[in-house]
């Protein structure tokens, strides 16, 4: 289209002459003024190279994609070496989650993703909780998590690539899975939580927060049905205290605000509930942070509370109408442009 | 002046003679961008989900990118008829042919990762809404011994499918009745139903940005031609080659002739009359000349019932011994459901109308004596669709046709295409690609299996 390059301005002249073929050719004729031109070249040339844009998106949504894989990837090696639970809590400390060993503290990595090895001498005690909050475990991630035979609390919250497909694929656990939690997770939806009715075991199950599920309220009435012995909770406040809490613990999801004095106390004090962590959901998956499911809080790092279930503010407008209205209003306000009742006269 | 002017024109006119000519880029007046190109490496007779499949892997696998033109030729793009649009959605690998496990498993691995093989940048990700409830079988004492070697077959290609005693049945769903059955087989993992409709728009975005063309149209006439050779034995064999594809366009009496290399016969339930145009069966009975397609339409009814009492979330898709089958359907207590009907009540297959007797008679009975809670129901709606049938062994039929060289078959499937349609489109594409399968050996699935009459019969056709 030849922009960016100067020509004199001549408009009458081409119109007629044979060069131009119709409405096409006259911008060819005309230049554009300097101060848009810089902007508009950079666009031109991006436009010009329309495909190799493409190209280089689809490039870098691979990229994002392999990345979540290679955090995925099974350690046979320490399985083979120090067995499956010792493989297991590595995958979750790897992908910066908590575990527990039986008898044992929670074990976390730190700021920086480092972690001591010294879990791999347990070679024969069972994990027994796992708090992979936040991380990006997917559907291959969970063969680890699956080989711990006596797993009794698994909390998935703010997972984004957990779906019902792994929800699936969590039955082998169903003979010691007594607590799992599943707030948050915006792919999870009421298809998937209909295959946990293998986990005759549970107890506590935490399906708060989901926001690919259509109907909340009916479905926990329909998996309190299917699983008679299992409580499930919709307001994220049932789940067992984490390590070293002193109150119930404030999930930025709870009724309450973020501010409250529980969180600033336990932030520094509990690894387990890291706010900072949050700020890892929904940004690690490309394709999550570009269409998230429903999900309002794609703007902001920490997710807003649920308002509270209170009386709502009324809204400024349509503006109330005063008891009195002057007779000079009185016609403006029926066409609601009056006045507001607060307003000084 | 005026000399310099008439050479202008002359110049002018020349130019427009020599692009009419053939070899110049002529620029008809109208507008024809309804019309099929006129050449075209592949064209695919039906854009179902088994059609859009096969120009999905094709366009994925070729080398380089942008080497094959490829046509999708689709006569009804409401898809009213076709039986994608119609389905239940159900995908299992509980089958007794090993072959037909394997193209299940890798059909759902394709739809779990759905969003990486069939994105589209700036386009939202796909929800096929899967529901993972796995598949229950119920066997009499008559089936069981099959049943047991089907999942020992099912378990050794990695399906994973347990099988339960009437007694297990009764402690993980009280709402069976098991009278009369006497051991069921479960999926535990990949199996259950999702929304077929979604797998096709998927497919038709990706399918055309990745440079498909489609075309609205019905194809009338292959035009071919034949060589004569002889085998090793001396007989004369005459070997077919279709040059021409004549696309008609819907609702005029206009129709392209497209030039091809090959043509994929996925036309569903109508793959049997494509066969026929193309000269398939057309010869002395007996001989693989005289040999037919033998696809053809079978009506199949669906109806969807409310009932406020039946069996909850955890329904998975239940199959029961009679061939009678349900599902849950959302949370509302609504099911889906049917049966298939024996040889001989068969339908007439002329149009797409639904028998409410057929339920009443055939499919209310069975599921009443299964689940007890089905006694009061209301059928909220019901609708008709088609199988493509197989009248031979009820299996696919894939691959090029002996005779009729150039001509590739991907249809037959009788009830279990959508389930197996991704890993069939793969199958197609390699050997069309490569002259061979790769990852899936569908080599028991040719067509020369109906002139030697090795059938391959499937046990588990609902």
């Amino acid at each position: 289209m030849g922009l960016g390059k100067t020509k004199p301005l001549h408009l009458v002249m081409p119109v007629w002459n044979r060069g131009t073929r119709g409405i096409r050719g006259l911008s060819r004729a005309v230049a554009l003024e300097g101060s848009q031109k810089k902007g508009r070249s950079l666009l031109q040339f991006l436009a010009d190279r329309f495909y190799d844009v493409q190209a280089l998106r689809e490039y870098l949504l691979q990229k994002q994609v392999l990345k979540v894989h290679q955090k995925n990837r099974p350690f046979t090696y320490i399985k083979e070496r120090f067995g499956p639970h010792a493989a297991g809590a590595y995958f979750i400390l790897k992908q910066g989650g908590a575990v527990k060993f039986q008898g044992k503290e929670w074990i976390r990595s730190d700021a920086h993703g480092h972690f001591s090895l010294d879990f791999l001498k347990f070679q024969a005690v069972p994990v027994e909780a796992v708090n992979a909050s936040g991380c990006a475990i997917n559907y291959q991630g969970l063969d680890s998590l699956l080989a711990l035979k006596e797993l009794r609390s698994l909390w998935l919250q703010r997972c984004p690539h957990v779906d019902d497909w792994c929800l699936g694929r969590l039955h082998p656990l169903a003979n010691s899975l007594q607590e799992l939690s599943l707030a948050g997770c915006p792919r999870i939806s009421e298809r998937g939580l209909a295959s946990l009715h293998h986990l005759q075991n549970l107890r506590r199950l935490d399906i708060s927060d989901l926001h690919a599920v259509s109907n909340p309220g009916l479905t926990r009435i329909l998996v309190e049905e299917m699983l008679p012995s299992c409580q499930a909770s919709l307001l994220g406040s049932n789940s067992l205290p984490g390590p070293g809490e002193v109150s119930r613990p404030g999930e930025p999801h709870s009724p309450n605000p973020v501010t409250s004095p529980d969180m600033a106390t336990t932030t520094s004090r509990n690894p387990a509930l890291d706010l900072s962590r949050d700020s890892k959901y929904p940004y690690s998956n490309v394709l999550l942070a570009r269409f998230p499911v429903g999900h309002p809080s794609a703007h902001g790092p920490l997710r807003h509370p649920w308002p509270p279930l209170a009386k709502r503010p009324e809204p400024p407008w349509p503006p109330r109408v005063p008891a009195n209205p002057s007779a000079t209003n009185a016609a403006l306000v029926k066409t609601g442009l009056g006045l507001c009742s607060s307003f000084p006269r | 002046m005026r000399f310099s002017d008439q050479n202008g024109k002359m110049s002018e006119i020349k130019k427009k003679i020599q692009s009419v000519l053939p070899g110049g880029a002529w620029n008809p007046p109208y507008d024809t961008s309804y019309l099929p190109p006129e050449h075209s490496d592949v064209v695919i007779v039906g854009g179902g989900v088994i059609g859009l499949s096969v120009a999905y892997w094709l366009k994925r696998l070729e080398k380089p990118r942008g080497a094959i033109r490829v046509l999708v030729v689709e006569r009804d793009h409401t898809y009213s008829q076709a039986s994608t649009a119609l389905s239940v959605g159900g995908i299992r690998q509980q089958f007794s042919v090993p072959e037909n496990i394997q193209l299940s498993l890798f059909s759902v691995e394709f739809l779990r990762n759905i969003n990486e093989y069939l994105a589209v940048v700036d386009d939202p990700p796909l929800d096929i809404q899967f529901n993972p409830s796995g598949y229950l079988l119920l066997a009499s004492e008559k089936g069981a011994a099959v049943m047991e070697s089907n999942v020992k077959v099912q378990r050794q290609e990695g399906a994973k499918v347990c099988l339960m005693s009437p007694e297990q049945l009764r402690n993980k769903f009280p709402w069976i009745n098991t009278e009369g059955v006497a051991l069921a087989s479960y999926g535990m993992e990949y199996e259950g139903w999702f929304d077929p409709w979604c797998l096709l728009q998927g497919l038709r975005r990706k399918v055309q940005s990745m440079g498909v063309l489609f075309c609205h149209g019905e194809v009338t006439r292959f035009v071919s031609s034949s060589s004569h050779t002889e085998t090793t034995s001396g007989e004369e064999v005459t070997l077919k080659r279709i040059h021409e594809v004549h696309v008609k366009i819907d609702r005029s009496l206009e129709y392209q002739p497209v030039e091809c290399a090959l043509v994929i016969n996925a036309a569903g339930a109508w793959s049997g009359q494509i066969a026929e145009l193309a000269g398939v069966g057309k010869g002395p009975p007996g001989t693989l000349q005289g040999t037919k397609l033998p696809v053809e339409r079978r009506k199949r009814y669906v109806y969807l019932w409310h009932c406020p009492q039946g069996p909850g979330l955890e329904t998975p898709f239940v199959v029961d011994a009679s061939g009678a089958y349900f599902r849950r359907e959302g949370l509302g207590n609504n099911y889906l459901g049917g049966c298939s009907p024996t040889e001989e009540e068969e339908p007439d297959p002329g149009n797409l109308e639904v028998d409410h007797d057929f339920f009443q008679d055939k499919v209310w009975p069975p599921l009443a004596q299964r689940v007890p809670a089905f006694e009061t129901l209301k059928v909220r709606s019901a609708w008709a669709g088609y199988y493509d049938y197989n009248t031979f062994d009820q299996n696919g039929v894939v691959g090029p046709h002996p005779l009729v060289v150039n001509m590739y078959f991907a249809t037959g499937f009788s009830g279990h295409g959508l389930q197996q349609a991704p890993a069939v489109g793969r199958a197609v594409a390699e050997m069309v690609l490569d002259g061979h399968f790769q990852t899936i050996n569908l080599n028991p699935f040719h067509f020369s299996r109906f002139y030697l009459g090795e059938k391959v019969q499937e046990h588990n056709i609902i």
